[in-house]
């Protein structure tokens, strides 16, 4: 199964680069937050791809994809118990 | 009858390919506007807008059409199931790409902090995510569906606030081999 890979982990890039700059220059604190919308809208563009590519993985393969976040959940109501 | 059911098909299949390459110029545009200094990029963004809901709404009806009158099967109606999805995600991400635009119009002066933060690239990343997905649902290509699903885990991560879930992943395909 391809569909889930070992992440390479980026940290927490915007989010950093965001907050560290509103410390400093609090004049700037509007369009930084305006930057973390943008970073969050972003990052839902690159969900509804994935989500695209989902339905046409269902389409190709004929077999339904289990969706991510079930996993994620099933996974930690194992590790909880 | 047949004819006409194949004939449905090929113009379901035909307003999808000009509502994609819309959403696809859309979301370009959108990318566009972070970095260059144009006002009239979202006044162009808002009007195409209304076209792909246009197209969302006509592709909307021709599917539950489809499925009320056609009574697709097997391959015919995943494509049909696939559409409606599709369509739906796919005005999604218009509508962010106005709001991207909008909110980047509000930022003008600002330029050189958008830059600096690094969401340019993730833009970036994110519109090759389009592109590609909408060339792998057209051209029927495995590999290349497959490529952005992984693709996506890496924008999350770039845009992840916490560093949790750091390893869940390595145990997902054992829990999938489990469903199926």
């Amino acid at each position: 199964m391809k569909y889930f890979k070992t992440k390479v982990f980026r940290g927490a890039l915007v989010f950093n680069y965001v907050t560290q700059k509103m410390k400093s220059e609090t004049n700037l604190v509007d369009p930084l937050a305006y930057i973390l919308i943008l970073a969050r809208q972003i990052e839902h563009l690159a969900d509804h791809a994935a989500n695209i590519a989902e339905h046409a993985l269902f389409l190709m393969e004929a077999k339904a994809a289990l969706p991510r976040q079930v996993a994620t959940v099933k996974l930690n109501s194992t590790q909880s118990n | 009858m047949p004819h006409q059911f194949g004939f449905g098909m090929e113009e379901l299949k035909a307003n999808l390919t000009l509502m994609s390459s819309l959403v696809n110029h859309q979301v370009q545009q959108a990318v566009n506007s972070l970095t260059r200094a144009s006002s009239n990029i979202y006044k162009e963004i808002k009007l195409k807008d209304d076209e792909i809901d246009a197209f969302d709404e006509l592709l909307q009806v021709q599917c539950e059409n489809m499925f009320a009158l056609q009574q697709p099967i097997a391959n015919d109606l995943r494509f049909v199931i696939t559409s409606l999805m599709i369509n739906n995600q796919l005005e999604r991400c218009g509508n962010i790409s106005v709001s991207i635009a909008n909110r980047t119009k509000k930022i003008n002066a600002h330029k050189n902090l958008i830059l600096e933060s690094g969401i340019v690239d993730m833009a970036k990343e994110a519109h090759k995510m389009i592109s590609q997905v909408i060339e792998a649902f057209l051209n029927s290509n495995l590999e290349l569906a497959n490529n952005v699903i992984v693709k996506d885990d890496k924008v999350d991560e770039q845009n992840s606030l916490v560093g949790a879930s750091k390893n869940i992943n390595f145990l997902c395909p054992a829990l999938r081999d489990e469903i199926f």
